[in-house]
């Protein structure tokens, strides 16, 4: 992952201990100019620490950084560039808009520490990039004046005067109402698309991350559980950890029983006998977890004629619009099922259910208990 | 389990952002302030510890003890002390629970005025307030004797001179700590905690003693014990009650070996020992009922706590708190500003007697006033000013960076929390009355003790407002290109500005009235404020310490409410 050229932002082995803990543990992983990725995971996985270890707030205990070849941090030679000399844009949690400056001193404020440039041209400056994220005439405002949204927009902004090398983001739209935050999205993509400089943006929020990157990295307990385009983790992940933190998944308990072609293996589980796929090295006869998505399960009142189809006593149903939730019973095991097909079966009766061999994951994590995703 | 784990972790490490090489001008600027505090702090309290265990041929020594403990008149400073600080303890405790809650809790009428009870002592000092309950409560010519007399009665009604007034008039002025931290707890309080307890069959007064009191008792136990403290290190009150009846409390005793010809420096640092460790005993068990607190209260929402009605009874509640409101301000203020307009002391009023005489000759007419209005104004502005720049950087330093030391550095700027003012003065003595720098018989001793005595305070404003300025609000200005003196100077000192007004407010104020320190330090020429009244009132010279002491509670009240303006004005968005 570290080979290739050296442009954009690159972080390898990256590791970062507190005390006792190691909260970032061997990260690696490249950004090339223009790339948008996305560091996801739950709170205290060592998202947000990776992120600020590239911001130079936290000082790495092992690894290198390096931007378009340069390290910014390299702990074998003892390399560290301070943040103020890194020229790294970056979007606070908080937005992190100075309450005393007015929006013109908050985004003029990187050219103002510089010390080079007139008065009037960091106004000429500013007020361009005010333009750019939307904020034309607000310029004299003070921050308490304006809204979240606006607000954010003033940190972006700020984040894009000083021509920044890399663009960091640390969950900057989480405090921000659902509507505005779908907003947001696009516009932060479309503003990084036209700059062509790497951009790391750290969410706990899996569809955002699937919304605004080109790549995902699934991060749990310091390490990456899993890296790719957002369409290839949701098809195929690795782990349970991975198929529970992105979407919803069932989670169902199965024996291998023979391999077929293209890594797809017969196994016996509580839905019957049927195929499933999973990469990696696995043995006939040993126990694994199955991930199934919810809205991969086929429905219907009558067997299916065509593939292996399983019976299940239909326990709940829920309206949502544009589709319906249904809990289906099948021996011990539940499964929640999504479905937008008319289906006339009322509860407690039977009804059929089918997956797909490749919808149908074979995953790390271990074979505990398999509930449905709550 | 792990993933909490880094996930705490991570969050304490994240308040804190920069980082250190030998190269870097913070590091040496931590060491120069670790330093500093080392010289004024831990210094002298080295000093003072090492005096009471040298005899007068300089060898090692339980000489000081002996004598602090054996000799009747020291032991019986020991014992009151600690009567009165307990005393003074208890009285404080029960009433300002009463009325905080009063104020908080029920139904009573008038609890905006009660509410005024916290403001008391920015007004007043207890000292002023010892000399104005002289003049109500002296057996022979304090009014309230007199009046009682008037009504037909041979003996006087009190004798403020005793133990009992000290108590009395020290648990009126230290009060409002109580008052206030007992008030905070109960505000905070979650009420569905009481409403479970309603829920539950309990009755009202089952709740309020099964529930409430336990729930707030932390912070009831905390702020007695923090009276407990400032009473035993209380010097003025005792001093002006205490003398003429001959009652004798540490404070006193330490002053009074100072006086003697050649000092008793050994046995005065003895003493000064006994009582450091008597107010470091108080403060270590207040710290201990400050960490249990966690589980009183807070939730965070601005939740309306259920006010019991009180009924009828509620009259009666507000007479009590103006009961209050009547000895600790009403009273003795007329009473000073009446003294102050009169050219005689008795509870027989007429016309002729009043005057401006008192004012004009304290003001023009004795020479000392004018010296100290200046010396106690420099003080005031100028160490302030200094203390208040000095804790702001303690704070920063402590707080926003990972430099080593800083640990050392938190604990020294609150260590002299535990140094009563004449304790801090006997050790300041010691260290600067022998060359090289001889500062004894300077205004810049006073500076000194003043600046380390107060601190604390300082840096608690300070630190408070630090704590609420998001670190992400630093950080952003870093990521901008700016290095951490432009991150200082136009970020973090911005943010911080209303602490350091509150605080500079706070220590202006205290440093212009500051007396049990004063007392060992002045000299000649370097008298404040605080100092003048003590003399003048060995001189029994009242009016005029009335129109003194009546210039000072007016200027206070000012300030209080200039301070109160600024933080609305802050409150208020800009623009």
């Amino acid at each position: 992952m570290t080979e290739g050229g050296s442009e954009g932002l690159v972080v390898q082995r990256l590791v970062k201990r507190f005390g006792a803990v190691t909260a970032v543990d061997d990260v690696s992983f490249r950004v090339a100019s223009g790339e948008f990725i996305s560091l996801l995971g739950p709170s205290g996985c060592g998202k947000t620490t990776t992120l600020r270890c590239i911001a130079g707030f936290e000082r790495a205990d092992g690894g290198r950084i390096s931007i378009d070849g340069a390290a910014v941090t390299d702990a074998a030679t003892g390399l560290f560039v301070p943040p103020n000399k890194r020229n790294f844009g970056m979007v606070f949690q908080s937005y992190a808009i100075w309450p005393h400056m007015t929006v013109l001193d908050n985004v003029g404020y990187p050219l103002q520490v510089q010390g080079k440039y007139p008065r009037r041209a960091i106004r000429e400056q500013v007020l361009e990039k005010l333009a750019t994220v939307g904020l034309t005439g607000l310029e004299q405002r003070y921050p308490t004046q304006l809204s979240g949204g606006q607000q954010q927009r003033v940190a972006v902004a700020r984040a894009l005067i000083m021509e920044p090398k890399v663009l960091l983001f640390d969950e900057p739209l989480s405090n921000l109402d659902a509507k505005l935050r779908e907003r947001m999205r696009f516009e932060l993509v479309e503003i990084q698309g036209k700059l062509g400089i790497p951009a790391v943006y750290v969410t706990h929020d899996q569809a955002e991350a699937m919304v605004m990157s080109s790549r995902v990295i699934v991060m749990e307990g310091g390490r990456i559980a899993q890296e790719g385009v957002p369409e290839h983790i949701y098809a195929h992940p690795k782990s349970r950890f991975v198929a529970d933190f992105i979407g919803l998944s069932n989670f169902v308990r199965a024996e291998l029983c023979d391999r077929g072609a293209n890594g797809t293996w017969l196994v016996q589980s509580p839905l019957g006998r049927h195929w499933c796929s999973g990469e990696g090295a696995h043995r006939p006869g040993e126990a694994v977890l199955l991930a199934i998505r919810p809205e991969r399960i086929s429905l219907a009142s009558e067997p299916f004629v065509e593939g292996a189809s399983f019976a299940a006593e239909l326990q709940s149903r829920y309206f949502l619009g544009p589709y319906s939730e249904y809990f289906l019973r099948v021996g011990e095991q539940v499964l929640r099922a999504q479905s937008n097909a008319p289906l006339s079966v009322a509860i407690g009766e039977r009804l059929y259910g089918r997956i797909r061999p490749e919808h149908c994951q074979i995953v790390a994590g271990g074979a505990e208990a398999a509930e449905p995703d709550g | 389990m792990a993933q909490a784990r880094i996930a705490a972790a991570a969050g304490t490490q994240r308040q804190r952002v920069r980082h250190w090489s030998l190269g870097d001008p913070l590091l040496w600027l931590q060491i120069a302030v670790v330093l500093l505090l080392c010289v004024l702090i831990v210094y002298p309290a080295a000093i003072l510890l090492k005096r009471s265990f040298v005899a007068d041929d300089g060898t090692f020594s339980w000489v000081w003890y002996l004598q602090a403990y054996t000799n009747e008149r020291n032991l019986w400073a020991i014992i009151n002390t600690v009567i009165v600080a307990t005393g003074a303890a208890a009285l404080a405790a029960v009433s300002g629970t009463l009325l905080a809650w009063a104020v908080v809790r029920t139904d009573m009428p008038g609890r905006r005025l009660v509410e005024m009870a916290s403001i008391v002592p920015f007004i007043s000092t207890s000292f002023i307030g010892a000399l104005a309950w002289i003049l109500l409560g002296s057996p022979e010519t304090g009014l309230i004797n007199q009046l009682w007399r008037f009504l037909g009665n041979e003996d006087a009604l009190i004798n403020i001179f005793s133990l009992e007034g000290i108590i009395f008039v020290i648990a009126l002025y230290e009060m409002p700590f109580v008052f206030l931290l007992v008030g905070g707890a109960l505000r905070s309080m979650d009420p569905a905690l009481e409403e479970a307890s309603l829920a539950s069959g309990a009755g009202l007064w089952r709740t309020t003693t099964r529930v409430t009191l336990p729930l707030v008792l932390p912070a009831i136990l905390a702020s007695s014990l923090l009276v407990f403290v400032l009473a035993a290190e209380q010097f003025g009150v005792p001093a002006v009650l205490g003398t003429p009846a001959r009652i004798r409390v540490l404070t006193t005793s330490i002053v009074a070996t100072n006086t003697f010809y050649p000092p008793q420096r050994g046995l005065g640092a003895a003493l000064c020992v006994t009582l450091l460790v008597i107010a470091l005993v108080g403060l270590w068990l207040q710290r201990r009922m400050l960490a249990g607190r966690s589980f009183t209260t807070v939730g965070g929402k601005g939740s309306q706590p259920r006010r019991v009605a009180l009924g009828p009874f509620r009259w009666v509640m507000l007479g009590i708190c103006c009961l209050y409101l009547l000895l600790a301000v009403v009273l003795p203020f007329s009473t000073i500003f009446l003294s102050s307009i009169r050219t005689l002391w008795t509870a027989d009023f007429r016309w002729e007697q009043f005057t401006l005489a008192n004012y004009h000759w304290i003001l023009f007419e004795y020479p000392t006033t004018v010296r100290a209005i200046r010396n106690s104004l420099f003080l005031a502005v100028v160490g302030a000013t200094v203390t208040i720049l000095l804790c702001a950087l303690i704070s920063f330093l402590s707080l926003r960076t990972r430099l080593p030391g800083r640990n050392a550095l938190d604990y020294l700027s609150m260590l002299p929390l535990g140094f009563p003012g004449v304790v801090l003065a006997y050790g300041l003595l010691q260290v600067w009355i022998n060359p090289p720098l001889v500062l004894y018989g300077t205004v810049w001793i006073l500076f000194i003790a003043y600046l380390t005595r107060y601190l604390p305070i300082g840096v608690r404003a300070t630190s408070a407002t630090l704590v609420q300025i998001h670190q992400e609000l630093e950080e952003s200005s870093l990521s901008c290109g700016a290095n951490w003196f432009q991150t200082f100077r136009r970020v973090t000192l911005p943010l911080l500005k209303p602490g350091v007004i509150a605080g500079w407010i706070l220590l202006f104020i205290a440093f212009s009235r500051e007396l049990s320190a004063s007392i060992l330090l002045y000299s000649p020429g370097n008298e404040v404020l605080s100092v003048v009244l003590y003399d003048l009132q060995q001189n029994g010279q009242f009016r005029e310490i009335s129109a003194l002491a009546f210039i000072q509670i007016a200027a206070s009240i000012v300030l209080v409410l200039v301070a109160k303006w600024i933080s609305r004005l802050d409150r208020t968005p800009e623009g």
